[in-house]
């Protein structure tokens, strides 16, 4: 169990290189970064800074090339593809750019998926999901297909499958980066209500006004941390 | 020995679609795939989830078939020495290979699946 002092994810020295046609591409050098339980924290930089391959670390979509990776007081970067597909499916709520939605299946489907692959009984598993659609509103389209929504209520539904599981992160990349700024607004309004009621979050993006909602805001360039700063006025 | 001919070349063809039709579907649904995998999806669940397809789509497909066998084995019996029209054999002959072939082009994307690179298929648009 994790206890006050533990964070949640510790990044040690962490590096990631790309290795294509013999040429080497650094994308991480050295990152050493913890988020502790209940945390709002952004990642912000210009692009091709390395944000996205954090995150994908993070999600345990990649593994680094070297350092080390503890979620919840448990070693991560090296385990194996079945294992890492466990923990995600438990343990992190992921939420991307292009939504990844499955267009063949209804928003309640969708949300319902990987609670289907943990195992869940049927009658725990749609309280659940009910419960996630309730939180981001989008009860009342469960039995809607993904084409018939527009993309801020694609992007709800896709928070909410983030949240069924109860996880112990929601991870976020570039969520409003699809989106018109009216409906990339409501999302960020969506993730700040989320933070309020415990969630920890970590959130990738390019925009500096969504950085900084966040409580804290890592800048990223080079694959480095340049810098790491408190928000001026986060909301208790 | 036309009629066999006739026969064997329908069923090769028919086989070739269903392998054309069946890698295809897999690969349409390659992004899905990785979608459920990074959910939490496990090597059994996306071989059911693709071979459960396959295998409706070539039964649906080998049911129609056997019906139209069966009228056109009734018009052109007399071509067939020995060989009453509804000869077990003959229809089995054209249903069991593209069972096997369908399944086999079923089977070769699973297994490409299973090592399907996540961060291409989330990314794909």
């Amino acid at each position: 169990m994790n206890n006050a002092e533990q964070p949640l994810i510790h990044l040690d020295d962490v590096t990631k290189v790309f290795l294509t046609d013999e040429i080497e591409t650094h994308a991480l050098s050295g990152i050493t970064l913890d988020i502790q339980p209940g945390e709002y924290v952004s990642i912000a930089g210009p692009s091709g800074c390395g944000k996205s391959t954090l995150l994908s670390i993070l999600g345990l979509l990649d593994t680094p090339s070297d350092g080390a990776y503890v979620l919840n007081g448990r070693l991560v970067d090296k385990l194996k593809h079945s294992e890492r597909a466990r923990i995600r499916n438990r343990e992190i709520g992921f939420i991307f750019q292009s939504f990844n939605l499955i267009g063949d299946l209804t928003v309640f489907e969708n949300v319902e998926l990987p609670l289907t692959y943990r195992g869940m009984g049927t009658r725990e598993r749609k309280a659940r999901v009910s419960e996630a659609l309730e939180r981001v509103g989008m009860a009342h389209r469960a039995k809607h297909l993904p084409s018939q929504l527009s993309g801020g209520q694609q992007q709800r539904v896709a928070v909410a499958r983030a949240l069924g599981g109860n996880p112990l992160i929601l991870l976020a990349d570039e969520p409003t980066g699809n989106l018109d700024s009216k409906n990339g607004e409501a999302v960020m309004a969506l993730m700040k209500d989320l933070h309020m009621q415990g969630a920890t979050i970590c959130m990738v993006t390019h925009d500096p006004r969504y950085a900084e909602l966040a409580s804290r805001t890592i800048h990223l360039f080079d694959g480095r941390i340049v810098e790491e700063h408190e928000a001026a006025a986060h909301e208790a | 020995m036309a009629g066999s001919a006739i026969f064997g070349a329908n069923a090769g063809q028919e086989s070739g679609h269903t392998l054309r039709n069946c890698g295809l579907s897999a690969q349409r649904r390659r992004q899905e795939i990785g979608i459920r995998v990074f959910l939490g999806a496990q090597h059994g669940d996306i071989s059911r989830l693709v071979l459960g397809s396959g295998f409706k789509v070539c039964f649906v497909g080998i049911a129609f078939g056997l019906l139209l066998s069966f009228f056109a084995m009734r018009l052109i019996t007399s071509i067939f020495y020995g060989v009453a029209p509804t000869d077990l054999w003959i229809f089995s002959a054209g249903s069991l290979p593209v069972s096997a072939l369908s399944h086999l082009a079923n089977y070769i994307p699973v297994h490409c699946a299973a090592r399907i690179d996540l961060m291409i298929a989330l990314r794909y648009e």
